[in-house]
């Protein structure tokens, strides 16, 4: 791995700095406005002196249909990068993705625009629509592989968890 | 690319996995739109997608499926050359049957991925890491839904058992060449869920073997599978998807 060898210059300090915040701008196509970075899947982001970048992603469980759509995505906002050459994404087979790695930003993103709630600490939900804390697990299946189901007996509503 | 060492006995206990994940998930997918109730198609639904997604990862680290790309090694190769087992590939019309089936599968496929974990180096090792943070979701489905039914009525019981009884007849086939001490393992696992659902399993755990303990020879319904699996890349083989 020639491009860690080289050690980090001003140069490719910056181009590095420039290339994460155009991951800012890559989405999930699942949550079509909440970032990639926000929502913990970059792992590494390695330049070289000669504007070759190399994206570790990790992935959020190993079948996510995503995945392909996510690293083209990651290509397009990367290679426009002024002195960014030449770009290559890399799934990561570690480490693991938890719900540890999303960023506060992610979880209010979650909880205003689709109703969907991390686990607290002590594995307990509270309602992205009321704030109750009376929320009980209802189906450990949901909509998609990585949603659980959840009901807040306050308001009623159906809350999805992300696991 | 940093590829395992991937010497002769651990590629054959990857190949049968990965055949294994894929015959499995794919059967598992009969369940979605006809689960017998909103959350079990869900469920199989979800299970399904992570046993594919594990096929795909462990066919990559193959060289024979990197060699001819994954989807032409995973679809197109000769029945004999698959090194799936009965219990993967077998046809569940009945759900007693499907959710028995699941529950003897994923505590075998757990216990392989740890011995996996624990063997291998990365990055197999990692995806073995990977693949039991999920698994534990798969444990649980089955669990929760066998200690509720299992006793629940008298037919309920009767059919589960049955059930039981025609996949441990499937075993030597399942555990031949890749029993990696693990067979005894998983049978003290499932004698032990069986006596928590109040089932006695010695006598079950000793039921006749009825496929051959051989995983080169496939299922009765393994054709007419294998079709419907290929049904649209036999349409033009040279799409691109
Ligand atoms: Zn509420």
């Amino acid at each position: 791995m020639t491009d860690l060898a080289a050690g980090p210059t001003v140069e490719t300090r910056e181009l590095t700095s420039a290339v994460r915040t155009a991951l800012g701008t890559v989405t999930d196509p699942e949550y079509p406005d909440i970032s990639i970075v926000d929502l913990g899947l970059v792992e590494q982001v390695n330049v070289t002196p000669d504007g070759h970048a190399t994206v570790g992603l990790i992935p959020t469980f190993s079948s996510c249909p995503a995945l392909a759509m996510i690293a083209t995505d990651v290509s397009s906002a990367v290679e426009v990068v002024p002195g960014i050459t030449d770009t290559s994404v890399i799934w990561l087979s570690t480490p693991v993705w938890s719900v540890d790695r999303t960023s506060l930003t992610a979880r209010r993103q979650l909880e205003s625009s689709y109703t969907v709630v991390l686990r607290r600490k002590d594995g307990t939900l509270r309602c992205p629509v009321c704030g109750s804390d009376q929320v009980g697990d209802q189906s450990m299946a949901g909509p998609t592989r990585c949603r659980s189901v959840a009901w807040c007996e306050t308001c009623r509503n159906v809350v999805e968890v992300m696991r | 690319m940093n590829e395992p060492s991937m010497d002769p006995p651990l590629a054959a206990v990857v190949l049968a996995l990965a055949d294994d994940e894929h015959m499995v998930g794919a059967r598992h997918t009969a369940w979605i739109g006809l689960g017998p109730f909103l959350e079990e198609d869900l469920a199989f639904c979800s299970i399904a997608q992570d046993e594919l997604g594990h096929a795909i990862a462990l066919y990559e680290m193959l060289p024979a499926a990197q060699a001819s790309g994954i989807d032409a090694f995973g679809l197109l190769r000769e029945p004999s050359a698959y090194r799936s087992s009965w219990l993967a590939e077998w046809e569940c019309t009945d759900w007693a049957d499907s959710l028995v089936r699941q529950w003897l599968y994923d505590r075998a496929e757990t216990l392989r991925w740890e011995w996996l974990r624990e063997m291998s180096s990365p990055p197999l090792a990692d995806l073995a890491a990977r693949a039991l943070s999920e698994e534990s979701f798969h444990l649980a489905h089955a669990e929760h839904l066998l200690c509720r039914v299992m006793p629940s009525t008298e037919e309920a019981k009767r059919r589960l058992v049955a059930s039981t009884s025609r996949f441990l007849g499937m075993s030597d086939n399942f555990w031949v060449d890749l029993d990696l001490g693990l067979r005894q393992q998983w049978e003290q696992l499932v004698a032990g869920d069986l006596a928590r659902w109040g089932v006695e399993g010695t006598a079950l755990l000793n039921t006749p073997q009825v496929a051959p303990a051989d995983r080169s020879v496939r299922s009765p319904g393994f054709d007419a599978f294998h079709a419907e699996l290929t049904e649209v890349v036999a349409l033009d083989p040279s799409a691109i998807w």
